[in-house]
């Protein structure tokens, strides 16, 4: 089986991450990879539900 | 479609093929829009909209946004943003310009630039296109940048915070209180549009009632198994809405299954209200988050597969340019052309609404100033896009079809023959037999009285989807999607809205009394929640009676209170360019915001003072009074009757509320304006201090 062209490949690479970042799904990664500093760096499922009670107490939908 | 100038890197071409090329550009935009103007007699290709839109979009960022960007704001690319100062990986977060595009574009576009276009085609595809092209590019674009800038230097702080630093502490309250009322409002208008477009419908009923069960297992899905999940889960997500939409035809064909989802305009209505409730009450887990990745994904997509159908299809625009009721008698909603189509169409060409989004998360992600150009600028040229490809799928339908779905039975009648002759004596003409014709296509026993504008639009999308894929055979299958798609970002508003207003009320009522301001407790949430669900559950209520269906009179609410939100935006963006020593260039936010203050004042003074009962709420509401005293009202609908002139005098009080508020704002704006431009007050700017970015050397 041939390789993908690799400037295709590289295209798809960059859709996927922005496609994740976007949607939210790569956030605990990005957070964990940037946490400085003291104190214990939360569980994925305690950093999913603190983002979410963030995220919907303020305006992030408009009509 | 992308802002060309954006996307498409010009600085290797030679000058003089540049400028060839934006001048083709301008050429090129500037036929096509004198194509869609001036045609008269034959139907205009749909490929004439979106080349007329694209060039403009094209035309308008490269050069305006630039200008903007450089000589009315000084946007400076070596002073660190708030995300790069204050960066805690949370709320104040670098992020790639793109991503941020991501976020903000999915934030800004709910169903406004959907439903407001679709409306505003009763008056003919000419006012609603131009206004929704030229309406971005120099108002609804420049409030978005101008304000995503402001808050930008102020360290991502919202509208209301500085409206009360900038303007006056009055300034701060009466925007948020604007902000609240107008929520009210929104959610109530979108609610109807989704009553209107289910009613009657079991295939519509069953395919949304079954999105509930599959969020709470999305929800369940990224709390539980896979924490965090969410492409994972919305792609579960999205086959199941696809295999919901197939159920819903065999539900439909059931005699049983199709009685229970057999739904009266009032029914749903307390089913939604309740459903208000149960999405603002309940963990953001459970429902409202995972209902709002799915319905983002779908928004996206759908927004997408339309542009694709488009292209694609080339639909025939068949609504003439204008139409007989520019004069103000339409069925769909009264009111002449102007001030009309301007409230109508507010999200697509300016959305007040927006201005709380450019200072509220983005401002927090951007790494440069100059990511705020295409950021603020060139997403909501997107928007605008969006608005004109609703406008080209609701003027692809033949008129007649058109008016039948969007007219209430108040006008033209309930029955197809009544409607068709009603119609047809308008100069649309259409048959009965063709109406039940189209409707068994779609699925439906009827599309007529259909009022709100998400039937019509799902019927052109249905037609150009299936024009590119599946042709006659999945026309009601891409009907109910559409639907499905239409209701399911609506009631994503009506989750985050009522929840974000429970905030809100908490707040408020915290200063009054402060266990109700806790929002962690069970007892003020159930308060709070019942307050904001009841406010907006009482309009929606009065909509779904309103013989004259609702949405004449609530839409232009909406409309009006959205525009003046723009109008309080534009206050403040124009006082900090005057305390910015940049009074020259003020005409940029000047300019929109006295259009849309006399666009808005028209329409306030028409909607309680006009004496057409189909306009005046107060005429409305004497004409019924009338009605009752010489015994025209049977004894069983007293008390209804009374309860109309009740709703049109409180909706009255409401526009006259909005008014006086936005009318007091000006007026402390002005009197700072005199005072800073006539020397007698000392323009205090409350920008944070210029910081140097670390990254003057990164690209980006």
């Amino acid at each position: 089986m041939r390789a993908w062209p690799r400037p295709l490949a590289a295209a798809c690479t960059r859709a996927w991450a922005w496609l994740r970042a976007v949607s939210g799904d790569d956030a605990y990664e990005a957070y964990v990879s940037r946490a400085v500093g003291p104190g214990a760096v939360p569980t994925r499922e305690e950093f999913y539900l603190d983002e979410l009670r963030r995220k919907y107490s303020r305006l992030s939908r408009c009509c | 479609m992308p802002p060309v100038g954006a996307w498409v890197n010009l600085a290797g071409v030679p000058r003089l093929l540049r400028v060839v090329l934006w001048i083709t550009v301008a050429l090129l935009g500037a036929g096509a829009l004198a194509s869609i103007a001036f045609t008269r007699g034959e139907p205009v290709s749909a490929i004439w909209f979106v080349l007329a839109a694209a060039c403009t979009y094209a035309v308008a960022y490269r050069f305006y946004s630039a200008f903007l960007a450089a000589r009315v704001l000084g946007l400076d690319d070596t002073r660190a943003t708030p995300a790069e100062r204050l960066d805690d990986g949370r709320d104040f977060c670098p992020t790639n310009k793109w991503v941020v595009i991501g976020h903000h574009f999915a934030a800004i576009a709910g169903p406004g630039p959907l439903v407001g276009p679709t409306l505003a085609a009763q008056f003919g595809y000419l006012p609603g296109t131009l206004w929704l092209i030229l309406g971005a590019v120099l108002g609804g674009c420049v409030q978005d940048f101008v304000i995503l800038f402001c808050s930008l230097r102020r360290n991502g702080k919202s509208l209301g915070q500085m409206a009360r630093e900038e303007v006056s502490r009055r300034g701060g309250m009466i925007a948020i209180v604007s902000v609240l009322a107008i929520m009210i409002i929104l959610l109530a208008v979108v609610a109807l549009v989704v009553v209107n477009a289910i009613k009657d419908s079991p295939w519509a009923a069953s395919t949304l009632f079954m999105t509930i069960p599959i969020a709470m297992l999305m929800g369940a899905y990224m709390r539980f198994w896979r924490p965090g999940r969410v492409l994972e889960a919305s792609v579960i997500g999205f086959a199941l809405v696809l295999f919901a939409v197939v159920a819903g035809r065999w539900v439909a064909a059931s005699p049983e299954w199709a009685r229970v989802f057999t739904l009266t305009g009032p029914a749903l209505a307390v089913a939604i209200i309740v459903y208000g409730f149960a999405a603002s009450a309940l963990p953001v887990w459970l429902l409202l988050a995972p209902r709002d990745y799915l319905s983002a994904f779908i928004k996206v997509g759908a927004i997408l597969a339309l542009g694709c159908g488009i292209l694609f299809v080339r639909p025939a625009i068949l609504m003439p340019p204008l139409t007989r009721f520019v004069d103000g008698t339409g069925p769909v909603f009264a009111g002449k052309v102007f001030p009309f189509c301007f409230i109508t169409i507010a999200c697509g060409a300016v959305s007040g609404f927006h201005a709380l989004i450019g200072s509220g998360t983005t401002p927090k992600l951007l790494m440069r100033e100059g990511h705020a150009r295409i950021v603020g600028y060139g997403s909501m040229l997107m928007e605008s896009f969006v608005g004109v490809m609703a406008m080209v799928a609701a003027c692809a339908l033949h008129p007649g079809v058109y008016f039948a779905i969007n007219s209430p039975a108040g006008i033209v009648g309930a029955t197809a023959d009544k409607a068709a002759a009603t119609i047809s004596g308008w100069g649309y003409p259409v048959d009965a037999a063709t109406l039940d014709a189209l409707a068994a296509r779609v699925g439906e026993h009827t599309l007529l009285n259909r009022t709100g504008g998400a039937p019509s639009l799902a019927v052109g999308m249905a037609q150009i989807f299936s024009g590119t894929i599946g042709g006659e055979n999945l026309l009601s299958i891409w009907y109910h999607f559409a639907i499905m798609f239409e209701a399911l970002f609506i009631l994503t508003v009506l989750d985050a809205g009522t929840r974000v207003g429970r905030f809100m009320i908490q707040e408020l009522l915290g200063h009054v009394y402060e266990p109700l301001g806790r929002t962690g407790s069970y007892p003020s949430i159930l308060v709070t929640s019942g307050l904001i669900v009841g406010a907006w559950g009482y309009f929606l209520y009065q909509g779904v009676r309103d013989p004259l269906g609702g949405i004449n009179s609530l839409w232009p609410l909406f409309g009006i209170s959205n525009q003046l939100l723009a109008s309080v935006a534009l206050v403040v963006a124009t006082t900090i360019l005057i305390k910015m020593g940049r009074g020259r260039w003020v005409w940029v936010t000047l300019a929109p915001m006295a259009w849309l203050v006399t666009v808005t004042m028209t329409a306030s003074y028409q909607k309680i003072f006009h004496a057409d009962p189909r306009i005046g709420f107060l005429a409305q509401a004497r004409v019924l009074g009338e009605q009752i005293a010489r015994g025209a009202v049977p004894p069983d609908r007293i008390a209804q009757t009374e309860r109309l002139i009740f709703n049109n005098q409180l909706d009255a009080a409401v526009t006259a509320l909005f008014v006086v508020l936005i009318l007091f704002l000006i007026a402390e704006a002005l009197y700072e304006w005199y005072g800073i431009l006539s020397g007698r007050k000392t323009a205090t700017l409350q920008e944070t201090p210029h910081v140097p970015t670390r990254w003057a050397e990164v690209g980006g």
